[in-house]
């Protein structure tokens, strides 16, 4: 068999949460392929199934059924000790909010993946991602004392260090104001093109989703549309759509 | 992983506390426990009158059963023996034939009172009883003479200096010893002292050996002394295999002290069991209180876990980091505890001393070994008790890091729900055994004691779904109470885990504490209305030293006198069955004039007949009919408190074994087998037509010929009941080391629950809420934790009690001090309020704009 050119591969995902009457179709037999090296947002209305896509894509959630394909590796068939061992080091993640151990400093924060897999870290490319994210001086401060955009930065930082296949990113901007949030996007952005990362995120924003190369769009379970080269406008306008469908 | 967990640790300190305190506390008590366990093992003093001997023989002080056991396997179990057992005087001469021993020295004894010129009772040190020994025993120890010449009549005397400063007597003056019969004066010819001037342990007089042997000594010892170059081991090994005798021991070295001072050795061995039962309760108790608390740490931890979860730490890591977490709080709290134990252990020791359980010298044999043991118990239980919290903490999704909120989950999962259930049936199955057997009182306590645990752990188990029920019955009444109680009810109602959580460590520590101080009220109610009801003698003479043995017989004599029995007190050995199987006890004896036992005491018989007691008879409670498994017809095998086999009917089953003893036996073969050999009181029961006056008269004019002997118009029921009195002591105890350590759950529960609403109170607050309508809610809330908390916890103790009460007096009611149940009830409830109100108050205080931003 070939190698991959897709750096994640979902075939027929289905997810359901519950039983009965009461159980609730979060993926409906998705089917999405994410090119290795391009920066895709995964976007839809709420309750569309798109943190599902991301959590099922990220390993963090089994399918119900179907198959995700991390690069050649099949993820349904892992057990959970070495599910989660090998996303530690190919995937990495940025959340929301709470991203970070308030009990670490940024640099011990940055580099727990790593410890966590009982590695050392690269000192050089520990020191490119910290100039990378703008960090340099803050290395030794403590989460509580960094602003909201500071800690996004500290999150994209950890999620680069041990050098992942894939970064999944949930809503990264979705606490931070809109000149923050530009910067945070403009560093994912930079991740692809400069260090060849790839990157999933999910985002409701148009403008964030400008900021892609690809958009995927979620509708009650379903892959419903796609877009390469979005623009913050037409994205909007197949959202509104979406919305008006639900 | 364990730096990781170090520095977890250092960041998050406040909610570690809880752990912090509860190892920091159970460290403590079992290392005191250690301690008490390790003296009551090496329990022992340095000889005194045995120091120059290289040998002592004396009789094993224990007597060993051969039990059977559940399988059928035959086991030996010793008990110690309470009384000292004697040795026949023939032994001397085949121990002189024994190679290596050069001289044998007999030490004969006899318990002596003690008064001085002007008939003012003097006792012995710490108020122990007296002993004379023979002038000859002197070679045996360390005494020396110090002042006046040896004993050589029979009137001469030479004591201790110690005891004659406090006797105020000098060589020349008088004293007064009495044996079992009236005083006899002596002359006090000279005084001892320990050659390194230390006060002696025991105060000791001396006698000349035809002047001891007047009053009927028995033979306590011999002391051996080797030829020159035969080692006291040596020595030893060649009597043993020489006399080839079980019923002797033989005693070198620190052992020689503790044939010396029995007193000491019989202390230790209740120390031991007392240790190990406070030891167990604590035990048991803290891995509830450490599971609850850890439980609650990784509850509140669910997103710091679920993030690790999330960036790659596999299940196995975040176990590894809870054990690192508690181990290390285990260790420190293990260390710092072990001065507080010290501190404990001498302040036990004290109380104990002051109750009567071991005397007030009691040697604490310090050493390392119990505190390095229970840091390492320590250790071991928060390990235990993260183990479980940890296998919940895996299970914790790592998309859980991701949501907006921490999600609890709701509901009870079926290995709960089923769990509990069986909980459930397990204590009813306990109760209706307890309830269709009437079984003794002991074999009742530990089954109240089990089933009011099982009840709790089963509260713990169903918490949802009892403090559903309770906010079905309390938040109506809430609703009603103006606006803070509607919220209050509304928080109570979506929140049913929040306040099982809450309600569960004041149900233990009511439930718990209840059952355990009611079962003592009870027992001491049932006692005391024993005693009353039972002591039909009208007059009682009592002496603190002991009254001598034939006083009963001289006021028997008088014509105003119907009847009259001196009551001796002493304990018997026998193979009791529990649940099956056999096991040694020992039970609690008096001798009673068979002629007198109708008119002074009514034991009340249930099945047989009294009047029949004679020396080769006897008569038991109903408790010790049960254990040992005996009826009226049947032939008890016992061991008196010396030893001696005892084979006799039962004659009678009694009912009042509570108030007076277990086993009742005839007085003058009881007596012959004590130390002492004197009676503990004399029961007086007056002629139908006496005059009143004169036989008070009579009686006072009796007790004058004995010392310190008075007249009483009742038995008093605390010298009665002493025994059960420093047991119920023993009780509170226990019971109060469980509060505080509830007390330490109660607290950081309700305060680390408190703690995480901070987002929630700065809402009510943006939304219009004033500060106080916040606090209105919050002792509204506490109010429905302590009215679910106390009334569960009172409701499951009265099942326990129940069946205690039933078990001692047949009436379904428990003796319930109000203020005793108020204080139980009362604590509780302001260590709820407290540790509700106190971390809302600094809440408060906090700006809501910041709290409504703040991470958690």
């Amino acid at each position: 068999m070939l190698a991959s050119r897709y750096a994640v591969h979902l075939t027929d995902v289905t997810k359901q949460y519950g039983q009965g009457p009461d159980a609730v179709l979060a993926l409906d037999r998705v089917g999405a392929g994410i090119e290795s090296g391009t920066f895709t947002a995964v976007m839809g209305p709420s309750g569309s199934g798109k943190s599902t896509f991301l959590h099922c894509a990220a390993g963090l959630d089994r399918p119900t059924s179907g198959e995700v394909r991390l690069g050649d590796q099949e993820l349904s068939a892992l057990r959970e000790r070495r599910l989660t061992e090998l996303c530690r080091t190919r995937i990495g993640f940025v959340f929301q909010a709470f991203n970070l151990l308030p009990s670490l400093t940024v640099e011990q924060n940055i580099v727990l993946p790593l410890r966590l897999a009982g590695q050392q870290p690269d000192e050089t490319w520990l020191r490119h991602i910290v100039d990378a994210v703008d960090l340099g001086g803050r290395l030794a401060r403590f989460p509580a004392q960094l602003s909201g955009g500071q800690q996004q930065r500290v999150a994209i930082a950890r999620a680069l260090v041990t050098r992942p296949e894939v970064i999944f990113a949930d809503e990264p901007t979705g606490a931070l104001d809109p000149e923050t949030a530009r910067d945070i996007l403009i560093l994912l952005r930079q991740a692809v093109t400069d260090l060849h990362q790839t990157v999933v995120m999910v985002t409701h924003d148009p403008v964030a989703a400008a900021h892609t190369d690809q958009v995927l769009f979620l509708n009650a379970g379903r892959v419903v549309d796609g877009m390469v080269g979005p623009g913050a406008d037409r994205v909007a306008e197949v959202m509104s759509g979406l919305r008006r469908a639900v | 992983m364990f730096t990781l967990a170090l520095q977890t640790l250092g960041a998050r300190k406040g909610g570690f506390v809880g752990t912090f305190v509860a190892l920091l506390l159970g460290a403590a008590v079992l290392g005191a426990c250690g301690v008490l366990l390790e003296s009551g093992i090496r329990a022992g003093s340095s000889a005194e009158r045995y120091a120059a001997a290289d040998a002592i023989v004396t009789g094993r002080q224990e007597v060993e059963l051969t039990l059977k056991d559940l399988d059928g396997s035959t086991l030996h179990e010793s008990q110690p023996l309470p009384e000292r057992v004697p040795l026949k005087a023939s032994l001397a001469e085949r121990l002189g034939k024994v190679d290596g021993v050069r001289t044998v020295i007999e030490d004969d004894a006899v318990t002596v009172r003690l008064a001085d010129a002007h008939d003012r009772p003097v006792p012995g040190r710490h108020g122990s009883a007296l002993q004379a020994h023979n002038w000859a025993g002197l070679r045996l120890g360390d005494f020396r003479l110090t002042r006046g010449h040896a004993p050589r009549t029979a009137d001469d005397v030479v004591l201790d200096s110690a005891l004659a400063a406090r006797a105020g007597v000098r060589p020349g003056d008088e004293v007064r010893l009495m044996t079992t019969s009236v005083p006899r004066t002596y002359t006090v010819t000279g005084l001892v002292a320990l050659k390194d001037g230390r006060a002696p342990r025991r105060s000791v007089l001396f006698l000349s050996d035809p002047a001891l042997r007047q009053l009927g000594p028995a033979v306590q010892a011999f002391g051996v002394l080797a030829d020159p170059g035969t080692s006291p081991g040596r020595l030893a090994h060649a009597i043993n295999s020489a006399l080839d005798d079980d019923s002797l021991s033989v005693h070198t070295g620190d052992g020689r002290g503790r044939a010396e001072f029995l007193d000491v050795v019989v202390s230790g061995s209740n120390l031991v069991l007392l240790a190990v039962a406070i030891g167990g309760n604590v035990l048991l108790i803290a891995v509830f209180v450490l599971y609850a608390t850890t439980a609650l740490s990784v509850r509140h931890r669910r997103r710091e876990i679920a993030l690790l979860r999330a960036i790659g730490t596999t299940p196995g890591q975040i176990r590894r980091m809870l054990a690192s977490e508690a181990a290390v709080t285990a260790l420190v709290a293990g260390v710092l505890g072990s001065p507080l134990g010290l501190l404990l252990v001498y302040w036990l020791r004290d109380r104990f001393a002051g109750h009567g359980i071991v005397p007030p010298d009691f040697p604490l044999a310090l050493s390392p070994l119990p505190f390095l043991a229970a840091i390492l118990v320590t250790v071991l239980t928060a390990l235990a008790a993260v183990l479980i919290s940890a296998l919940r903490a895996t299970r914790i999704r790592p998309t859980e890091a991701l949501g907006e909120a921490a999600v609890e989950p709701t509901g009870l999962g079926r290995g709960r729900k089923i769990t509990g259930w069986v909980l459930v049936a397990l204590a009813t199955g306990s109760f209706s055994t307890g309830l269709a057997q009437h079984a003794d009182f002991f074999t009742l306590v530990s089954l109240a004691n089990s089933l009011v645990l099982i009840l709790v752990i089963a509260t713990a188990v169903l918490g949802p779904l009892l403090s559903r029920a309770a906010v079905r019955l309390l938040a109506p009444l809430l609703d009603r109470t103006g606006v803070t109680g509607y919220l209050a009810a509304a928080n109570t109602r979506a929140n049913v885990g929040r306040l099982a959580g809450a309600i569960t460590p004041l149900v233990l520590a009511v439930s718990f504490a209840s059952t355990v101080v009611f079962t003592q009220t009870t027992a001491l109610r049932e006692s005391t209305d024993q005693v009353r009801a039972g002591l039909v003698a009208d007059h009682v003479l009592t002496a603190p030293g002991g009254v001598s043995p034939d006083l009963a017989a001289k006021v028997r004599h008088l014509k105003q006198v119907e009847s009259a029995t001196g009551l001796v007190k002493s304990k018997v050995v026998g193979a009791g069955q529990l649940l099956g199987a056999q096991e040694a006890v020992s039970l609690g004896a008096q001798g009673v004039d068979p002629g007198a036992l109708g008119t002074t005491i009514d034991l009340h018989a249930r099945h047989g007949d009294l009047s029949n007691l004679s020396p080769r008879t006897l008569a038991i409670s109903t408790t010790a009919a049960s254990w040992l498994g005996l009826g009226v017809g049947d032939t008890a095998r016992l061991h008196l408190g010396d030893g001696t086999p005892f084979r006799g009917k039962v004659i009678a089953v009694y009912t009042r074994g509570f108030g007076f003893a277990d086993v009742t036996l005839d007085h003058d073969l009881l007596l012959a087998h004590t130390t002492q050999k004197t009676d503990q009181s004399v029961l007086v029961r007056s002629a139908d037509r006496a005059d009143g006056q004169g036989l008070t008269r009579a009686l006072s004019a009796l007790a004058a010929n004995y010392p310190g002997t008075v007249l009483r118009d009742g038995l008093a029921v605390d010298d009665q009941l002493a025994e059960q009195r420093a047991n119920a002591w023993v009780n509170y105890l226990v019971v109060g080391l469980i509060i505080a350590y509830t007390a330490i759950t109660v607290v950081n529960t309700l305060a680390m629950a408190t703690a995480a609403r901070r987002r929630e109170f700065a809402l009510l607050r943006l939304s219009g809420t004033a500060r106080r309508q916040v606090a209105g809610m919050m002792r509204k809330e506490s109010a429905v934790v302590v009215l679910a908390g106390v009334g569960l916890g009172t409701v499951l103790a009265a099942f326990p009690l129940t069946l205690v009460a039933l078990g001692l007096g047949g009436s379904p009611w428990p003796a319930v001090p109000g203020l005793g149940y108020l204080a139980i009830a009362g604590i509780t409830a302001a260590l709820a309020v407290g540790g509700t109100m106190a971390p809302t108050r600094l809440l408060l205080r906090i700006r809501p704009v910041e709290a409504i931003g703040a991470r958690e």
